[in-house]
């Protein structure tokens, strides 16, 4: 043989063994997948059917008062989490005596020392799981378990805490509340707005007030005022109102919540000033003022409906389309 | 699935109280059976808004139609209007995990006697029931 044929056979065989170890990693590959595929199929099958047999042993024993077959009931260690999941799931679906027996149920069963445990967990993500549990019982006994929660280092963990916190009827430090809304809420607007509704529904919206009337540059100043509207915080109108004195100085987006809230506790206090947010520069003020203005008994003068009527931005002309719909109404 | 889940029995014998569930959350059909029978009243459910129709439309006459709202194909408020115009709505009770105002009234349009909220509590469910088959049932003396 010639040294190219030698060189072309050489050549041919490093590929061929290439070529040949990868057709034996992919035959091992798809066998892996395989078993992996079936192990899930079986696993999923099983658990299903764990999850009817216990969804029968709760509901006999809350509403059979047959506690035998949950007396009797011996658990392997892959069952428990499946039989902590079906009663959290009822936990969900009931409420009354019913639910209360679930929730001692689920403490007797030492699901919830486990979760409070593992509240110290390394992984963020169990952290965050027994939050989600311990959010479902709402017990003020977890009240301690929550707040040390509301200083994790993960956002998704401290917002889980404040937000379990705030659907308790306990007090909580308005200082650590706010710095951890603020921390954590402030890019999660409706996570924040929904801890401030529940702290504005369950313990005054005093606390919401002052803390906006302190902070109204703060990241949740939005969400404060979108609860206060919400709310019909009639007694938050001085605070709506001293924003809207200096519009300048606070984003667009706060003052047309602040006219949005004003349009819902309907207080014409704010006319004046809304008067002037009719030449603000940006077209959501604007209409938002139309909106306000007109909801709330405003008059527009003939030079402002001239501005108006000129005025080129969607916002702007949809709101005087209102205007001149609602003046036909009447 | 199991024999839980199977063609719901019509049949109606004179003088029981029989209470239809419409419903696709099997849970909540175990947890109703539950305690529905353990007051005395007979119970039957399917997890489907059209075949339960049809069911109604075929001259089934339950007691009380409890139905849920967000069902696949078709939905609670749909089942409710449909039966309404087929004059083949019995009295009926809304079961659903909406929570808006505006939804309640549309169950209450739509000829629902009754809105219940979910997450339920099984005692006020019950008494639900009881208050709304007594008023049927003395309805239906002063009309007879």
């Amino acid at each position: 043989m010639d040294n190219l044929s030698l060189e072309y056979l050489n050549q041919y065989g490093i590929i061929g063994l290439i070529v040949f170890v990868q057709a034996i990693m992919l035959f091992f590959g798809i066998i892996a997948t395989g078993l992996f595929l079936i192990g899930r199929a079986i696993w999923t099958k099983h658990r299903l059917s764990k999850e009817d047999e216990f969804n029968k042993i709760l509901i006999e024993f809350l509403f059979e008062s047959n506690t035998s077959k949950l007396n009797s009931l011996k658990l392997e260690f892959w069952q428990t989490t499946i039989f902590r999941d079906v009663i959290l799931h009822q936990i969900r679906l009931l409420s009354g005596q019913e639910r209360d027996e679930l929730i001692g149920l689920y403490t007797r069963a030492g699901f919830l020392k486990k979760d409070r445990n593992l509240l110290h967990s390394r992984s963020w993500g169990v952290r965050l799981s027994s939050l989600i549990r311990m959010d479902l019982l709402l017990l003020p006994e977890n009240r301690e378990a929550f707040v040390h929660s509301m200083s994790d280092q993960h956002p998704l963990v401290a917002l889980c805490a404040t937000r379990a916190i705030s659907r308790l009827p306990v007090e909580i430090d308005d200082e650590l509340l706010f710095s951890t809304l603020v921390r954590v809420g402030g890019r999660r607007r409706e996570a924040a707005i929904e801890v401030l509704s529940n702290i504005g529904t369950n313990s005054g919206l005093e606390r919401i007030i002052s803390y906006l009337e302190k902070n109204p540059e703060s990241p949740i100043a939005v969400a404060c005022v979108v609860v206060l509207g919400d709310l019909r915080a009639v007694e938050a109108s001085n605070v709506f109102l001293q924003i809207m004195n200096s519009p300048e100085l606070f984003s667009d987006e706060l003052i047309t919540e602040v006219l949005q809230g004003l349009r819902k506790i309907a207080d014409p206090a704010g006319l004046a000033l809304a008067m002037q947010t009719l030449r603000h520069s940006s077209p959501r003020v604007r209409a938002t003022s139309i909106y306000f203005i007109q909801e709330v008994g405003g008059s527009f003068s003939t030079e402002d409906l001239q501005t108006l009527n000129e005025d080129l931005s969607v916002e702007v002309r949809r709101a005087m389309q209102f205007i001149a719909s609602q003046r036909q109404a009447a | 699935m199991d024999s839980f889940r199977h063609t719901p029995d019509t049949k109606v014998q004179p003088g029981e109280v029989h209470i239809f569930l419409v419903e696709d959350g099997l849970i909540y059909a175990r947890i109703l059976s539950a305690l529905l029978t353990k007051v005395g009243y007979k119970f039957s459910w399917i997890d489907d808004g059209a075949k339960a129709f049809e069911i109604l439309k075929g001259g089934f006459t339950p007691s009380l139609l409890i139905t849920d709202v967000m069902m696949p194909g078709m939905s609670g408020f749909e089942l409710l209007v449909r039966l309404k115009t087929e004059k083949c709505l019995p009295p009926t009770i809304v079961l659903t995990a909406l929570q808006k105002e505006e939804e309640v009234l549309r169950g209450l349009e739509c000829g629902a006697e009754d809105f219940i909220k979910k997450p339920f509590s099984p005692s006020v469910l019950l008494a639900r029931i009881q208050l709304v088959l007594s008023r049927n049932a003395a309805s239906a003396t002063k009309s007879g």
